[in-house]
């Protein structure tokens, strides 16, 4: 059921929230009663950025103190106005944070935003059994081939061309972070553990074949990205190691053949 | 989770993260705990060790702020979808969300807006309210909210806007005691006209908060303690609608929990006062 009147007033106010626009066309649907329409407008209007930009706070606390109040304001007022919410709960309101910051040319700050975004995807992921290492060492490595390998749901890769990581980590430790600034690209794991989100780094070898794994390559495929930088005698070996050292971080759910 | 007393007032918290831990064990001595439905849409994680220790504990409600009862955004069927698993899994006491829009246009406001008091409007929230509870196979509870605005081509009230929506929904009712006041102030009416015009029998479940103010208009923030106007209306409410389950709801500067104990305290101490008068 639609009701054309309450959608052009729905249309109208939502206009007036996210934009500012046709707030004396919508004062004059309001009864005054003492106080003048426009104030009452304005208690939604500031309540809209405040209440989106609490959320992004909350979920990117180390943006916020890389950037300051004022900045971080300004640039999330932005972002809300190209990104509005389209979900229901407030915690995804960020997805698209880091890919628009890095559009805008703040890349030191993107890869910030990209490792905070981990951290909130990490902290509520699906809980999956971990692989048994014990499993894996009964597969024979002929049949290793046609696997495929389901990396823990709560997993993300980060490739960061900053110091955001080390920025990140002082912060957790209560201690003073450096200042942002570009490095060489870093290679990063940030996952669930027992006591949080942790993030730790590994090579970009490992970086390459983990993510091939994630997008459910299987390990054949994984064995043609290896061989790039290792000879064909070496990419079992190499590939075993990788795999091995995932599973015992505790970083593998499940390992299955792909069904015919 | 304490004994309570058989004929008394059912008293709750709304659940919120500084409470998680003890919570989870148990350890805090309320009859049920509301959660914020979508807080808890999640696929792991500690959110999820949290609600299902609390649900082995306690009675729980689920309260929602998304459903957008009121837009004119089709009904999220993925939301529902959601909402029916959580309930599935929780058994909760009560379902409850809100008498308002908070989507429109597919973009989720996160604000509870206010709606035309129209019989048009009446009619289009009952039916969507209808189709939510076909779906959850059970009845909701609707909540009235803080209001700043009203509009003037509304043809009722707000109490005769919440009691013709529940008829024709055939749902609950939340009433949210501080909304009230909060409505009251900002739009210049009695609140006990209000209490007066909602049919007693639909009111399943009673909110207590706190307010701010600033300027001249009353802000529904729950920052705040539980303040005298929102007792004396709660001696009023529990007159005239009985042995309903309260509770209080705290989403900013939360204290510590024993503050919000001898807030429940005083809340069962009406209770006892005028459920025996």
């Amino acid at each position: 059921m639609t009701i054309p009147k309450l959608t052009a007033w729905q249309d109208a106010f939502t206009a007036y929230l996210q934009h500012g626009e046709g707030e004396a066309a919508l004062s004059a649907q309001i009864t005054a009663h003492h106080i003048a329409p426009s104030i009452r407008l304005d208690v939604y209007r500031t309540a809209y950025y405040a209440r989106l930009e609490e959320a992004l706070a909350h979920d990117f606390p180390a943006l916020l103190a890389a950037l300051g109040d004022h900045d971080f304001g300004r640039l999330m007022a932005d972002y809300l106005r190209a990104h509005p919410s389209t979900s229901p709960t407030l915690r995804d309101v960020g997805h698209a944070l880091p890919l628009w910051l890095r559009a805008r040319g703040k890349a030191q700050h993107a890869d910030l935003a990209a490792l905070e975004w981990a951290v909130v995807l990490a902290f509520d992921a699906a809980d999956t059994p971990l692989f048994d290492e014990e499993i894996l060492r009964r597969i024979a490595p002929e049949n290793w081939a046609g696997l495929s390998v389901c990396l823990h749901p709560s997993l993300t890769l980060l490739a960061l061309n900053s110091n955001a990581a080390a920025y990140w980590q002082a912060r957790q430790i209560s201690s003073t972070p450096p200042a942002l600034v570009a490095t060489v690209t870093n290679w990063l794991v940030l996952v669930r553990s027992a006591s949080g989100p942790v993030g730790l780094s590994i090579t970009e070898n490992e970086h390459a074949v983990l993510a091939r794994l994630q997008r459910g390559e299987t390990i054949a495929t994984i064995c043609a990205e290896t061989a790039t930088y290792a000879t064909r005698r070496e990419i079992p070996a190499r590939v075993a190691k990788i795999l091995a050292g995932a599973v015992a971080s505790g970083w593998v759910s499940a390992i299955s053949r792909p069904s015919k | 989770m304490r004994a309570k007393m058989p004929g008394a007032v059912a008293l709750g918290l709304g659940l919120r993260p500084p409470f998680y831990a003890e919570a989870a064990r148990g350890r805090v001595a309320v009859d049920w705990f509301e959660l914020i439905s979508e807080n808890f849409m999640v696929d792991g994680g500690n959110p999820r060790r949290v609600l299902d220790a609390v649900a082995a504990h306690y009675p729980v409600a689920l309260h929602g702020v998304s459903l957008n009862l009121g837009g004119s955004d089709a009904l999220d069927t993925r939301y529902l979808d959601r909402l029916d698993q959580l309930a599935r899994r929780v058994k909760p006491m009560h379902i409850s969300d809100h008498l308002c829009w908070t989507r429109h246009g597919g973009h989720h406001l996160h604000d509870l807006l206010p709606l035309p008091y129209t019989e048009e409007v009446v009619q289009h929230v009952a039916q969507r309210i209808r189709v939510v509870q076909d779906r959850l196979g059970q009845n909701i509870l609707i909540e009235n909210v803080s209001s700043y605005a009203e509009f003037a081509h509304s043809q009722m009230r707000e109490w005769e806007f919440l009691a013709a929506v529940s008829e024709a929904a055939d749902c609950h009712i939340l009433l949210d005691l501080n909304n009230i006041l909060v409505s009251a102030h900002n739009h210049g009416f009695d609140p006990q006209q209000y209490l007066a015009a909602i049919p007693a029998l639909r009111v399943r479940q009673i909110h207590l908060a706190g307010h701010s103010v600033s300027g001249p208009l009353h802000i529904d923030t729950h920052a705040h303690p539980v303040p005298d106007p929102v007792w004396d209306l709660y001696a009023s409410a529990l007159r005239r609608f009985g042995c309903v389950p309260s509770m209080i709801e705290r989403d900013d500067d939360i204290p510590a929990i024993e503050e919000l104990l001898m807030e429940l305290e005083r809340a069962r101490s009406i209770g006892a006062q005028k459920l025996t008068a």
